[in-house]
């Protein structure tokens, strides 16, 4: 079996869990409400992809001449970060179809699970090893936006498709993301501890990805919440 | 003890479990290190991830 079979198959025995805190998401009858937010979260992860890239690139590059499997992880940082670059722009214009400013966005500090889940990705890369990047990467890009759902989310919620730009343009790219990230992962000479690293890293964001859209729903008003449910 | 056993004693799986025979050989084929991450995560995903856990056995 390749790495990334192997690395999919030990996600797959906990992201049913995280599936489920999404699909309640999507599927939430005031999601209207909730949308902006969740587009505000995604801007705050969609903001530090290329400086992640970037500092897995040069830890990677510290390590790379007596380290070959550091050295893939570089030049596949190089290859991607051209890719990354400005789609936190995207969702920010779609905020600006919602009506939130890119000032309040600015000015806003995200949660300490927000952190928590970026954070993390820097002690990884700094003091274990750059390829843990590739288990955050393989949870949020593996399975990507599918267009035909955001079509079916967008005539359930009324929501503008333009605030949904961003969305298409991942259901459009991040396929080819996973496929290069699967064909990187299966190009490296992984040890068992390489493997384990990129497992961790992944269940790690699997749980803060999961606490995250739960959050989302439990941010509504207890009184708006209530009203939905009864309908 | 089998990881299985380990995530048993830990209460994240169920006992008895009925794991489908993949999801079986993937945990039993966990490092400690792998096994302890996922004992970690639990006390994020709390009862959910028992949940899933216990879906597996209705």
């Amino acid at each position: 079996m390749n790495h990334s079979r192997r690395l999919r198959e030990k996600i797959e025995l906990i992201a049913p869990t995280m599936h489920r805190a999404i699909d309640a998401f999507w599927t939430h009858p005031r999601l209207r409400e909730i949308f902006p937010e969740f587009l505000f979260r995604t801007y705050c992860v969609g903001r530090t992809t290329v400086p992640l890239l970037d500092t897995a690139l040069t830890a990677a590059r510290a390590r790379c001449d007596a380290d070959p499997v550091a050295a893939s992880v570089a030049d596949y940082c190089e290859r991607h970060i051209p890719e990354e670059r400005h789609h936190d722009e995207g969702v920010l214009d779609d905020l600006g179809v919602l009506g939130v400013s890119r000032e309040s966005v600015a000015q806003r500090i995200p949660s300490p699970t927000m952190a928590a889940l970026i954070g993390a990705q820097y002690y990884w890369i700094l003091n274990v090893h750059p390829v843990a990047l590739l288990g955050y990467l393989e949870v949020l890009e593996g399975e990507p936006p599918v267009a035909e759902q955001l079509e079916e989310v967008i005539q359930r919620s009324g929501l503008p498709r333009k605030a949904f730009r961003a969305y298409f343009q991942h259901a459009d790219v991040d396929r080819k993301h996973r496929d290069d990230l699967h064909e990187a992962l299966d190009r490296m000479p992984l040890s068992r501890e390489h493997e384990s690293i990129l497992a961790i890293s992944a269940f790690q964001t699997v749980g803060l990805v999961h606490q995250i859209f739960e959050e989302l729903v439990a941010g509504l008003p207890r009184e708006t919440a209530l009203k939905a449910s009864a309908r | 003890m089998t990881n299985v056993e380990k995530l048993q004693a830990a209460e994240i799986l169920p006992t008895p479990h009925k794991l489908s025979t993949q999801d079986e050989l993937t945990v039993n084929g966990l490092n400690q290190a792998e096994v302890d991450a996922l004992i970690n995560v639990k006390n994020t995903l709390g009862h959910a991830f028992i949940k899933r856990n216990t879906s597996l056995i209705l």
